[in-house]
Formats: structure tokens, sequence, C-alpha cells
């Protein structure tokens, strides 16, 4: 696993554990219009660190570009809060 | 046996007869978890020293010793807990009810002043006070004061007038129609007042009664399961084979299962039907023998809030087949399935019915989380490729050998009861010590006699089960040609259909 998809699931692996704690990332990506494959990408880190699936390329790529938003969505989520 | 207080005819001749083995018996009752049982505590055989050890639930018993029931009295404890209990003592003096019509507890003092040696004057100024206050902290009006208080027509008028006030589930009006001093002209009055006894929704199971307590030592020589009252049976010290010996040589209705021929006359008696037809003694009795048949088996069945036990046979099992899923229990020979021991049963989730739990048919990801559904997101996604095939290519993924296990696990932290594939037969390792093909000629005919008495009985559960066991006993190859004629006149329509079946 290349360090990069490592860290991208690591990342979404935390989204999902920030769900519980803050109904406010909830509503920010369920506002997006890509929700649901930023969604389907948390599920993905999930399975795929308990090897329920394998990735392929374009499964990899849709985990880095997924983490990468949700990251943006936290960050802007904390501007507003400051 | 009849509700309430019974006596044991059996036991009773064990004490009069055999006292040390009596007394062995009671010591093994007394040592185990069971002694509080109702059919312990229930039983005017029952000596003082076993129902000290069931506890305060034991003093409707009349041999309840008068010391242990003032210590009840004396435990502040004990009295504000047990009220219930107590006030069924028989022996309850006019001292003790004289005592705790002043206690501070309402319950206590409202059911000393309902008691025939309570002032009935105190109680009716009570009820004045607290039935307009809506005072719910009182629970014994409605389910003990109205059902038991000795009317007067002073008492009778002021009830009915507040006939409305409801506890306990019933109304006061419903209560007062099962206090037996109620006079005709009483009775008449509610009538024309539209006052009428709480129907019954559930009647159709109220016939279940307790087991007599001589029933006990047969259920442990036929490994009876006993659902949720397992363990404590299971505590109860093994008996000695000469009790059941003894009650053979009375002819104990049970004793009609054993294989050997009886010594005694056994005797026909509608109260202890219900002890045969328990714990499933005639399921076995028929189905472990008639399931070597190719048309006939074990058939487990689960819907919403049942899990059901039968059998399947073209005949026997077509009303349960066709029957609505979620209401069939009710059939005749239909029990539900407990793990009895002489059963062995499976279960598993399947993996389509564990995606549907993760709700996969929302078929969104989003819709799930909106819900605030957050904990198995990854299996959610596994779930959903039972509804979406496309998902995996269309993000880039493939499900290994794993996961599937994976996503069951997590279906199975809460899904319900009716979501498992079921099943169930024999347990080839049960002992099975009961069986109609070794059971004497006479004995099957008393069995018959027994199940024909179920027939008299209005619509129950009882009759459905005793037609069924009829239908068992027309399919058997081991039934006589004398009981085979019987059941012929008996004109039952599935008996009839089942002896038509017979080559």
């Amino acid at each position: 696993m290349s360090s990069s998809l490592a860290k991208a699931c690591e990342s979404l692996i935390e989204v999902k554990d920030q769900f519980e704690e803050s109904d406010e990332l909830v509503q920010a990506i369920l506002e997006r219009d890509n929700a649901e494959d930023l969604l389907i990408a948390v599920g993905m880190a999930i399975a795929y660190s308990e090897d329920a699936i394998t990735l392929n390329k374009k499964g990899e790529a849709h985990l880095i570009a997924a983490s990468k938003e949700l990251d943006q969505i936290i960050e802007e989520l904390e501007e507003d809060d400051e | 046996m009849p509700q309430g207080l019974y006596s044991d005819q059996y036991l009773k001749a064990l004490i009069a007869e055999k006292p040390k083995l009596a007394k062995e018996f009671f010591t093994a009752i007394a040592e185990s978890e069971y002694v509080g049982e109702k059919e312990i505590i229930s039983c005017i055989e029952v000596p003082d020293w076993v129902l000290v050890k069931a506890g305060v639930a034991a003093c409707k018993n009349p041999n309840f010793p008068m010391k242990n029931f003032e210590e009840f009295l004396g435990n502040e404890e004990t009295l504000t807990e047990s009220y219930w209990n107590l006030f069924n003592y028989p022996h309850l003096k006019k001292e003790h009810i004289k005592k705790l019509s002043q206690h501070s507890n309402i319950n206590v003092r409202g059911l000393a002043l309902a008691h025939p040696f309570g002032d009935h004057d105190l109680l009716l100024a009570l009820l004045k006070k607290v039935i307009p206050e809506n005072d719910h902290s009182c629970h014994v009006i409605t389910n003990r004061i109205c059902q038991t208080v000795p009317l007067n027509d002073e008492l009778f008028a002021y009830l009915t007038s507040v006939h409305d006030f409801e506890s306990g589930s019933r109304t006061i009006g419903q209560a007062l129609w099962d206090n037996p001093s109620l006079s005709d002209l009483h009775k008449a009055e509610l009538v024309l007042s539209e006052i009428t006894p709480k129907g019954d929704g559930n009647s159709f199971w109220d016939d279940h009664r307790e087991n007599l307590i001589s029933s006990v030592p047969y259920f442990q020589l036929f490994d009876s399961s006993f659902g949720y009252l397992k363990a404590k049976f299971d505590s109860i010290p093994a008996f000695s084979p000469q009790v059941t010996q003894f009650f053979n040589s009375k002819g104990h209705p049970l004793s009609v299962l054993l294989p050997e021929e009886s010594e005694a006359e056994i005797k026909v008696d509608r109260y202890v039907l219900d002890d045969l037809n328990s714990a499933g003694l005639l399921n076995r009795l028929f189905w472990s023998e008639l399931c070597q048949r190719d048309d006939f088996e074990i058939y487990r069945r689960n819907a919403y809030r049942t899990d059901d036990l039968f059998i399947s046979h073209p005949i026997l099992g077509r009303e349960f087949k066709e029957a609505d899923v979620d209401n069939a229990t009710h059939l005749g020979g239909v029990f539900i399935f407990d793990n009895q021991k002489w059963l062995i049963g499976n279960q598993e989730l399947p993996a389509d019915q564990a995606a549907w739990e993760l709700r996969a048919y929302e078929q969104s990801m989003a819709t799930i989380v909106e819900d605030g559904t957050y904990e198995y997101l990854g299996q959610t996604l596994i779930a959903m490729t039972f509804e979406l095939p496309e998902l995996p290519e269309k993000y880039g993924f493939e499900l290994t050998e794993d996961a599937e296990e994976w996503m069951i696990d997590a279906a199975l932290e809460f899904a319900e009861p009716d979501s498992f594939d079921v099943s169930a037969d024999l347990n080839p390792l049960f002992r099975e010590v009961l069986s109609w093909s070794k059971t004497p000629d006479a004995k099957k005919l008393v069995i018959f006699e027994f199940l024909l008495l179920g027939l008299s009985e209005e619509e129950s559960k009882l009759r459905s089960d005793c037609i069924h066991f009829l239908g068992c006993m027309a399919l058997h190859d081991s039934t006589p040609k004398s009981i085979l004629d019987k059941l012929a006149k008996i004109k039952d329509p599935l008996i009839d259909e089942v002896l038509g079946s017979r080559s």
C-alpha cells in the first residue's frame, strides 16, 4: 500500500469516528452534490482496513481524492468555528 | 390440576404410607431452587419446613408457620414489598389486621381494612379519599380490594359510583364482577348500569395450569425441558426410583407414558390432562417414531415474534403450513421452539438477509447516514453490493472472501429473530424413553381416553392439541385395531383423513 493511500484510509476512518460527535460535519457532507461518493469512500476505507475489499487503481484514486475533499470540509468547518 | 391451593392425592398417599420416602422427596425439593414454584407452594401436602424454604410467596399455604409469618410482618421491608403475598395468609388474626390497619403504607392499610376482620367504614373513608385524588400509589384497589372485600350496600354503592376508576389494567366496575360476595341484586345493578366484566382477549391460552408436585419426579425421569424454569428444575437432586415406583403403584397419570404394564388403574381426569400434555411429552411420544416415516418430519418456522416447532406431513401438517406464519402457535401440537433437549436446532442469517438488515434496500449511503446510522458503514458498503452489483466496478474495488462473513457478523448484532433461517430435528443424542410402539395396549387405551376428554373442551389450545395427537395415533403403525375403530367413531375430519390414508 502506498503511503498516500495509507494516509487517506486513516483520514477517512477518522472522519467516520467524528460523525457521532459532529452533526455539523455530517450535514456539511450531506449538502455536497457528491455526498454519496464521499460516504462510499468512507465505507471503502473501513472495509479495506478490515480486508473485506481489495482496491484497484480507480479505487485507490477515489479514496485519496475523497480524503482530500473531506479534509477540506473539516478545515472549512474549523475556520467557521473560529 | 385446579388453580390456587390443591391437594395432590399421590403425595398424600406417599406421606401416609412411606413417610421416610416422603421426607427424602421433600428434602430434595427443599434443597432446590424449584422450592418457590407454584406447584410446591400451592400444595396443601407440603410441610411447613419446606414452605419456610420457599419464602414469603408460600404464605398463602395454610401450612406456613405462624412464627415465620409474624417474623415477616415484623420486618418493615418485607411488609411493604410483599404485602400482596402476606395478605394471602389464611390464618391472619384480628390483632394482625388491627395493627396493619394503622400502617403508614397505603397499600398495607387498604388491604388490612378490606380484610374480613377490617373496619369497612374506615375502608370506605380511605377509598373516598384516594380515588377522587386519582392516587395511583395505592395499587391494591382494583386488583385486590374490589375483588375480595365483603361488600355491603354502602360500599357497593360508592364503588359503582366510581366504577370508571382504572388501575392495574382494569376498572373498579370490572373488578367488582370478580368479587365472590357480589349478590344477585348487585349483579343486576351492575348490568343495569352497563358495567360489564373485563373481556379477556387472551382466553384461548388461559387453560394453562401448573403441574402436580408428584409429577416432578416423572419430568426428571423423562428428562423434560422446562423453558424458563429449566435452571431451577435442574437444581433438584435426583429422586429415588422408589418414589416413581410408589406413584406408579397408585396409578399416577404420568405413569401412563412408561413402557411397563400398570399395576393400578390410571384414572382419566381433565385436571391431569395438562400434566400429560405439558413439556412436550405427547409430542415426543408420537413424533420421535413418526419421524422415521418418509412423509413426516420436524418443521421449525419463525416469523414476527414467534418461533414455532411442529411437523410437516401431507395431512397432519397441512393446516399449519397454510396458516398465517405470524399466528400459528395456537394450532394443535404446535409449540414455541426453545432449545428443548430432545430437539436440535440451527439458525443462520443468510447473506442477503444480513444485507437487508444493514438497509441495503436504501441503495444510498447518504440516506443511511442522514438517519444517524454510522456504526457499520464498511459493512453497509458490502451490503449495498447486493442491491447495486455495479458498485464495485464503479468505485474500483472487489469483495474479498471475508467480506460476506464480516457483513453478516455486523448484522447479527441487531438482526430480528425472524430474519434467521431456522431448522430443527430430533436430537440424535437425546435418550428418548417415550415410545408409542413400546406402550402397552392397555395404556394406549388410557392415553386415547385422555385425548378424547380433551375433545370435550371448548375451543382451546388443549383441544386442538388433543385432535393433533389423535391424528398422530391414527397415523402410527403401532396403534391397535381396537383403537383405530374408536378413532373412526369420533368423526373428526382430520382424524378420518389420516385413517383413510393408511394403506
